[in-house]
């Protein structure tokens, strides 16, 4: 039979590999051409990276495992530059994740007025820390869930983005004419997800995701103003939904259920929002919101095949406190508010979740103590990532940590028995 | 060619300090202003070089590019590091306002975030990047914020100084005094001893290949001494020009964005 995971994890592992679009052809450019051609400065950076980690409890067995060498390249000239990034990642844990991979590839261009970028891009939108309120541009990569670096976990997008600059504020306008879905944890991984179970017969039907046409591009602007005493940006995005929402049709006998088939399918995504944030003495505040029309959720029961179509109200508020001392604390209270709300959908009306993150720096800065809490305040879970980041030369840093997970359900529970104890080292070039 | 009206700043300089250097009536407070206005042109780009260098001699290096530019006594500044590699193209951004009740505006890029994050303008007396300068010590501090003695004169290397006494109005200042050894003609320091809160010698700075670049007094190498954690920073200006005529549309959010500067 086969499972939600093959279905979806199917068609959102073929962006993996070496992955030539439309704008990927951009990539070869820099091999192609001459630096001298093109103007100007030639830049090579990069680092490789090696992460592993096992589980707290026996046997041990490994949650993660994977080492990479992500290469990037500047071409520079006097108004436009080139820029390519590409990782060739081995990883031993999930194995569909190994492979070259083309990361981002674009041409900037920039005069007094506007600026232009166009190829694979990462577009990050928001105030909120790790936490996706209007920052949903760039999919992300759950395949290891929260246990990979926040700008790993962001999938670059073939987009074109066209600013008009003013003097400290800019109108931004995004056109992306290739869908692309989040990557969820590949079935049988550390990382799946993991549902519900039933004792009926349950089946899941191919994921629909849009065709590629002119009519389901995505487009997106934001207006943002960064003044004395404040920042503010109000954003749009018209969109499709990066997670397929599960259409079901179920089979009784008597009121009893005897079979389900789901039907995932990507569907239009629109949303409002607004950002805003604000330093005071040694504090800054940040807010951040999105209001989301009509998006669709479960409902409870599993009699019920008709999902709700409800408004959402997404708003972050945090605080970032710098004490001095190289001491570092950031708070966020988040909330996902369903308007217009019925008792029959599986969401709670409020679905609060909250973050803490404290880090020190000691030894002239070449060490990093810091933690991370993840609290999922409605189903009481929460994760919690500890470490140590010490630099034994600006180039060579060696981390170490442990992974917390705790919580009987929801995002963060579901993972109670992936605790573990991670070690990873960088070298930057 | 210095300009016209650079010379005539210069000469002005040069008479004002001839002046008060005859007068009884000279106080810290007015050299710590003569220093905290000493000309510097319009705007300025500057590459520096910074070798950090710990107990056993195990050295570090950073390599800072800024830009900064005056509007009338508020300033604009943007630096990016270019080295090492794990921080190269990080930026930061400041807004700084003569009016102390208004705060500086500041941005952080982080490339590896691909974000900018607005920051608080406080932490000045945090060491820059692991050496042994704190913000305030690489920027302008208030004139007001401390009380400015002048001791005496005093011959270094048979030049002129001024030793000047400043102590911090704010007791929790994490320093209790400096003292600083002003050359009288650039009025630039050539030492400045800096005192912990209890009163003991913490740091020396040694400033030396103090040259005109450009029509303005440059200090070109400046090496601070931790004497407590015997540790050292050396600063050396590779690369400095002024009044360029730096564009007001370098200094915003973009350029950081960009991690480059045209």
């Amino acid at each position: 039979m086969k499972t939600l995971w093959d279905t979806l994890a199917t068609k959102t592992r073929k962006h993996k590999g070496l992955n030539l679009s439309i704008f990927g052809i951009l990539v070869p450019l820099w091999l192609i051409l001459p630096a001298n051609l093109l103007g100007i400065d030639f830049e090579p950076l990069g680092f490789l990276d090696t992460y592993h980690a096992v589980v707290l409890n026996d046997p041990h067995d490994f949650l993660s495992s994977r080492t990479r060498l992500r290469f990037e390249m500047w071409i520079t000239g006097e108004d436009a530059f080139l820029f390519t990034s590409m990782n060739a990642i081995n990883n031993n844990v999930i194995s569909s994740n190994s492979g070259i991979e083309l990361r981002e590839a674009f041409i900037d261009y920039s005069s007094d007025n506007c600026d232009i970028r166009i190829g694979r891009q990462l577009i990050i939108w928001g105030k909120a820390d790790g936490l996706e309120i209007t920052d949903i541009i760039s999919p992300k990569d759950y395949s290891e869930f929260l246990a990979q670096d926040f700008d790993d976990i962001r999938l670059p997008i073939d987009a074109l983005k066209f600013r008009f600059l003013f003097e400290q504020t800019n109108l931004e306008l995004i056109w992306l004419p290739v869908f692309k879905p989040a990557i969820l944890p590949p079935a049988d991984s550390p990382w799946e997800m993991k549902y519900e179970t039933h004792d009926f017969y349950e089946e899941w039907f191919p994921t629909v995701e849009p065709e590629m046409s002119l009519k389901n591009s995505e487009i997106a602007a934001k207006i943002s103003t960064y003044q004395s005493g404040f920042d503010l940006a109000i954003t749009a995005f018209h969109s499709w939904e990066d997670i397929p929402t599960m259409h079901r049709e179920v089979y009784k006998t008597e009121s009893v259920i005897d079979s389900v088939y789901y039907f995932p399918e990507h569907h239009r995504l629109s949303f409002l929002g607004f950002e805003f944030s604000i330093p005071h003495k040694d504090f800054v505040f940040r807010v951040e919101s999105a209001f989301y029309k009509d998006r669709y959720f479960q409902p409870a029961s599993m009699h019920t095949e008709s999902l709700f179509r409800r408004n959402e109200l997404n708003w972050m508020l945090g605080i970032d406190w710098s004490p001095g001392n190289n001491w570092s604390v950031t708070g966020q209270l988040a909330d996902n508010f369903i308007l217009d709300y019925d008792e029959k959908i599986k969401n709670d009306e409020h679905t609060f979740l909250s973050t803490l993150n404290v880090s020190k720096q000691l030894f002239r800065q070449t060490l990093k103590i810091f933690s991370m809490i993840y609290y999922g305040i409605n189903d009481e879970e929460y994760f919690i990532r500890t470490g140590v980041d010490y630099a034994l030369t600006d180039e060579l840093h060696l981390l170490t940590g442990i992974d917390l997970f705790c919580g009987d359900e929801g995002m963060l529970g579901q993972y109670n028995d992936n605790d573990e104890f991670w070690i990873k080292a960088k070298y930057s070039f | 060619m210095l300009s016209k009206k650079m010379i005539i700043i210069n000469l002005l300089i040069l008479l004002t300090s001839l002046c008060w250097s005859q007068s009884k009536e000279l106080t810290g407070r007015d050299i710590a202003i003569m220093v905290n206005e000493r000309p510097d042109g319009n705007d300025r780009k500057n590459v520096t070089k910074m070798t950090l260098i710990n107990r056993r001699g195990k050295t570090r290096e950073r390599t800072v590019l800024s830009i900064s530019k005056d509007y009338g006594k508020d300033s604009k500044s943007i630096i990016f590091f270019q080295s090492p590699a794990d921080v190269k193209g990080t930026g930061f951004l400041q807004f700084e306002y003569d009016d102390p009740s208004k705060e500086d505006d500041r941005w952080l890029y982080l490339p590896a975030l691909k974000k900018v994050r607005r920051i608080s303008g406080s932490s000045k007396s945090d060491y820059f990047m692991g050496t042994d300068f704190t913000y305030d010590d690489m920027g302008d501090r208030a004139v007001d914020e401390d009380n400015h003695k002048l001791l005496r004169e005093e011959e270094i290397d048979s030049i002129k100084c001024w030793v000047v006494e400043s102590i911090p109005k704010d007791k929790d200042y994490m320093y209790s005094k400096v003292v600083k050894w002003i050359r009288q003609d650039a009025l630039i320091p050539l030492k400045v001893e800096f005192y912990d809160r209890q009163t003991n010698l913490l740091k020396v700075l040694k400033i030396s290949d103090i040259r005109k670049q450009d029509g303005f007094w440059t200090a070109f190498k400046m090496e601070m001494n931790n004497i407590q954690d015997k540790h050292k920073t050396i600063l050396e200006i590779k690369e400095m020009h002024y009044d360029i005529g730096l564009k007001d549309n370098l200094f915003r959010v973009t350029t950081l964005e960009r991690g480059r500067i045209k």
